[in-house]
């Protein structure tokens, strides 16, 4: 494959997850004019449930693949569906790419993202080339997902460097337990 | 800490994504999004950019209409559902404001609706403070005030911070 190779993303599914259907409607018109195949909308975090349990309750070709999703919602914030997707007990629905899509964001909604396991967030306003960067990216470059006592989600170190301060992670290397999928 | 808090797991998945992007779920390259398709895209949310004025001022409407029913309401679970709507409202001002830039008008939004969260619709100073938001919106979007700067900008944040200051 040469650094160039154009991504068809005619076959994928994304679902948008946002209260406010201005802003929903500008994001699925700004997907499908990227090729993303299918573009699903829901209008909170409850209705986004059903959906990603009706579509990926087992692996098939017409799974949701990556959800962007907004942080402040009615009835079920993002906050809530987050969780439940990562604490769900399907490969298909704990795995899923997330990513937070919100205004003004804070440095600490930036780390409550993170620690509860999404894989980007993005601040508005959205740009296409942001959002193709970042779609981009959950397609050429997921992190292993790391389950431990206190977190479930992608690996929070995205680069990784040389680091010559004092490491806060716990584990020893007798500690750590490695799982590759197989193909 | 037990052995078995210590315990991470690591888990490496095969690249689906990849692989349903038509490339080998092996192959160390990066795939990309055509530049021609980004442009495109862009001009989407670029095109919406004339709609904003209305939608702004029809989400104002319902906000001004949602607060009135909360001042105005006796029952108060009616009172707390439409001061629900008036946060919700808020919110999708701030989310729309800041989606094409409108800083003034994000600045406002992301106010009230940090303000809803400790309203009392009984109280006077409150509903001051709910109007001097509200208004302030209002002359933000007819002058077509972008950025929190300018001598207008200044006076209309200094008009909010003042009603704050005085009546919370």
């Amino acid at each position: 494959m040469t650094a160039d190779e154009v991504l068809d993303l005619s076959k994928f599914t994304v679902l948008i997850v946002d209260d406010y259907s201005f802003v929903s409607q500008i994001i699925a018109a700004t997907l499908k004019e990227m090729g993303i195949g299918r573009v699903l909308i829901s209008e909170n975090g409850a209705h986004a449930k059903e959906q990603i349990q009706a579509l990926n309750n087992f692996e098939n070709g017409s799974n949701i693949d990556v959800v962007i999703m907004d942080w402040l919602m009615p009835v079920m914030d993002g906050r809530a569906l987050l969780q439940w997707i990562r604490q769900s007990n399907k490969d298909t629905i704990k795995f899923l790419p997330v990513v937070v899509c919100s205004a003004y964001t804070s440095g600490s909604l930036v780390s409550e993202t993170r620690d509860l396991g999404a894989n980007e967030v993005i601040v508005k306003p959205v740009s296409a080339a942001e959002l193709a960067k970042r779609i981009q990216r959950t397609i050429n470059s997921p992190r292993p997902f790391v389950k431990s006592k206190s977190f479930f989600g992608p690996d929070r170190r995205r680069q990784n460097r040389p680091f010559d301060h004092e490491d806060r992670r716990k584990a020893r290397p007798q500690d750590l337990k490695a799982h590759y999928e197989q193909k | 800490m037990s052995k078995n808090d210590d315990k991470v797991e690591i888990f490496h998945r095969v690249n689906k994504l990849k692989s349903k992007a038509g490339l080998s779920a092996f192959a160390k390259g990066q795939g990309r999004i055509q530049d021609s398709r980004v442009q495109k895209a862009q001009a989407v949310i670029d095109d919406k950019e004339a709609e904003y004025s209305v939608e702004v001022e029809n989400v104002l409407r319902n906000l001004q209409a949602s607060w009135d029913e909360c001042v105005g309401a006796e029952k108060s679970d009616v009172r707390a559902g439409a001061l629900e709507r008036v946060y919700n409202y808020s919110n999708n001002v701030k989310d729309l404001a800041s989606m094409y830039g409108y800083d003034l008008m994000g600045y406002f939004a992301l106010s009230l609706r940090d303000f809803c969260e400790k309203i009392d619709a009984h109280k006077e100073e409150h509903q001051i403070i709910v109007r001097a938001h509200i208004n302030a919106m209002f002359v933000t979007l007819h002058e077509k005030l972008r950025s929190d700067e300018g001598e207008k900008a200044k006076e209309l944040m200094n008009s909010v911070a003042l009603a704050i200051q005085k009546y919370s």
